[in-house]
């Protein structure tokens, strides 16, 4: 079972995303200041952590460029203010970690924890990617369904990566909207909506069962 | 502007004013001063010619002509002339003669003749009926009057410009601070709330004035953040909550049959969730827009890379809707910008403009250079924005009445508009018979 480390100076911020973790099947712990954080985490014994960048003893970043230094490559979510997203934070896509801005929904929470892990665990270095019948040939952009190859845009075959990447594992609008087109905003139900749309009527063929599924208000699954 | 607006001080008004009175005073007081001077140098010298005149009457038809060399001799200024009853030349040493002077016993100014200096001069018929002439030259009176007349000029001159200077000095520093009071205004208009306005340790009127409009954005700043913070709290405190209910909503729909009726109705609710929840995420992204003041990331943004960026994100949308979304951007075109948050509001335009443009029709994205400035325009062949909405078509939860039956949080246009006011750049729209035409002039920022 995959361990989360929670830091976070508010019990009752902390128990809900705990509660919301351990609905999902992974394991929260939490500590409530940097310093005693930054201990357990430094352990190495976590798949993922979550962390607020306003705690009271540090900031949050400061935990988060400790743990690289010392070599913990354990992914971390940064937690921030809605205002407070500067260079540093938007960066730390760009590192295998990710960020999010309070509020924010628990289910895009824990949905952003869990491809962190698994990113974490895929092997990254593959140039086909596979699930069930379905594969997708990231230098050429062919994918391949049933026996059946398909030409995608380069968007297309963005999209579907992501999904093949992260296979039955809910991804929210806003995460598609950054991980494929880099952009850090909200674009609304609609835009994506249509994209994903597109993405399935090429992948569905007559006899197949549905393979990208709308998950209601959340996002959408690649599963079968 | 500190020389333009100098004359319409109310301190250099003022001395002005003052300066004008004094200066009428001035020309009064010299004129008085000089006419009364000229007159007594005047009167002395018509004086000294009547008692010449009393003198060489005095001296009866016969001394006379003794009389006229021995005074000749004694005052080289005086001169004279002795004509007989019929006004034949008898004697003398002045060239003048009965003809030009009347025999009134009234002292004349003769001006200068040829080599002869101009003179005053008496003339008289003696006792005895001879024609008596005395005259006195009156270049020495002309010269003295001269002088007086100079030095109060000059004096007047000097008093004049010293009373102008003065005016000007003193109009320059009050100028001076409300002119550092004005640029302090333009900038706290400008978004800089921490500005205020300087304040001197003089305490005079101005510096109460001063006092008095800090006191007021002082009050304007903390209502403007309670404002905010208000409003950014109801939609934080309710984002989570709202959050949670919408999961419930969603799980219990999913706990009745997909034939059920009620599954239906929950199915609405949690959209109406998703909905309200939509809101609070634009009207929060608005707030910190607007909490960035003018700390934004600019950088070189092609223009036409971001046409063509909005373009692939919606063209799908827009074949979906049956629109034709047409792509122009000027090759190389690149100006300084967010470019994300361009981006952003470049995609409300967009989204915007499929919204109100009906199924057929066409909507356009440009990017080109033009005499003002690099412009970005999105067209739509829709019903328009009618002239009276166009002002509040920016203002936040603004929906337009011709809006019924379409999505949207009637935020879109605020963001742009909040996006567009970071950059300095200029939002406008225009009506086209038909559509709407939204510009966004980028001119270049900070404005030079």
């Amino acid at each position: 079972m995959a361990r989360v480390l929670i830091i976070e100076d508010d019990e009752a911020t902390a128990a809900e995303i705990a509660r919301e973790l351990g609905q999902r099947g992974l394991e929260p712990e939490h500590a409530s200041t940097g310093q005693r954080g930054l201990q357990r985490a430094l352990t190495g014994t976590f798949d993922a952590i979550t962390l607020d960048r306003m705690l009271p003893d540090m900031d949050g970043l400061a935990v988060a460029e400790t743990l690289k230094s010392r070599g913990v490559a354990t992914p971390v979510l940064v937690i921030s203010a809605l205002n407070d997203v500067d260079e540093k934070v938007r960066g730390l896509r760009a590192g295998g970690d990710d960020y999010l801005t309070k509020p924010f929904a628990l289910e895009e929470m824990v949905a952003r924890v869990e491809v962190m892990i698994r990113r974490r665990q895929a092997d990254t270095g593959r140039l086909v990617l596979r699930y069930k019948d379905l594969e997708l040939d990231l230098v050429s952009h062919m994918a391949r369904r049933a026996g059946r190859d398909i030409r995608l845009f380069p968007k297309e075959s963005k999209l579907l990566e992501f999904f093949l990447r992260n296979p039955e594992q809910v991804l929210t609008r806003t995460m598609i909207f950054q991980t494929v087109w880099g952009y850090g905003f909200d674009p609304g139900t609609n835009l994506i909506d249509v994209h994903i749309r597109g993405l399935r009527q090429k992948l569905d063929a007559p006899g197949l069962p549905p393979i990208l599924h709308t998950e209601r208000g959340a996002g959408y699954r690649l599963s079968c | 502007m500190l020389r333009s607006s100098l004359w319409r001080t109310t301190t250099f008004r003022l001395s002005a004013l003052y300066g004008s009175i004094y200066l009428v005073g001035i020309i009064v007081l010299l004129g008085v001063v000089y006419t009364a001077v000229a007159d007594s140098l005047t009167r002395r010298s018509e004086n000294a010619l009547r008692e010449e005149m009393r003198m060489l009457e005095r001296a009866g038809p016969a001394a006379v002509l003794r009389r006229l060399e021995s005074e000749s001799a004694r005052e080289p200024l005086m001169r004279f002339a002795l004509y007989s009853a019929m006004g034949q030349r008898i004697a003398g040493d002045s060239p003048l003669g009965p003809d030009q002077i009347p025999l009134d016993g009234r002292v004349r100014y003769v001006p200068a003749v040829g080599p002869e200096p101009p003179s005053q001069a008496l003339a008289e018929r003696a006792p005895w009926g001879e024609i008596l002439i005395v005259a006195r030259d009156a270049r020495q009176l002309v010269a003295l009057r001269h002088i007086v007349l100079t030095a109060l000029i000059g004096s007047g001159a000097v008093l004049v410009v010293l009373g102008v200077g003065m005016g000007v000095a003193l109009s320059l520093q009050p100028l001076r601070r409300i002119q550092a009071m004005q640029l302090a205004s333009e900038a706290i208009g400008g978004g800089d709330f921490t500005l205020r306005l300087p304040v001197s340790r003089a305490q005079d009127e101005i510096d109460a004035l001063a006092g008095i409009a800090n006191h007021m954005m002082d009050e304007a700043e903390r209502l403007m953040l309670q404002a905010r913070t208000v409003g950014e709290g109801v939609a934080h405190e309710l984002r989570s909550p709202l959050t949670r209910l919408r999961a419930r909503l969603d799980h219990a729909a999913q706990g009745f049959a997909p034939e059920d009726p009620r599954r239906e109705l929950l199915a609405n609710c949690v959209a109406e969730a998703d909905s309200v929840l939509g809101r609070f995420n634009a009207l929060l992204r608005i707030a910190a827009l607007e909490a960035r003041g003018r700390r934004i990331g600019l950088g070189r943004v092609s223009l036409s890379s971001l046409v063509e960026q909005v373009g692939e994100l919606f063209e799908p949308l827009a074949a979906e809707r049956g629109i034709v979304l047409k792509l122009e951007g000027e090759p190389g075109l690149e100006i300084e910008a967010d470019g994300e948050l361009l981006f952003e509001a470049l995609c409300n335009l967009v989204d915007n403009a499929l919204k109100f443009t009906p199924a057929g029709g066409r909507v356009r994205l440009r990017a080109h250079t033009t005499r003002e400035g690099p412009l970005i325009e999105v067209a739509d062949n829709g019903p328009g924005i009618a002239e009276a909405e166009r002002a509040f078509v920016t203002k936040r939860f603004y929906r337009s009445a011709t809006q019924a039956g379409v999505n949207g949080y009637g935020l879109g246009l605020s963001l742009v508009a909040a996006v567009a006011d970071l950059h300095g750049f200029e939002l406008t729209f225009v009506d086209a018979h038909p559509g709407a035409v939204v510009r966004l002039l980028c001119r270049a920022w900070p404005p030079p």
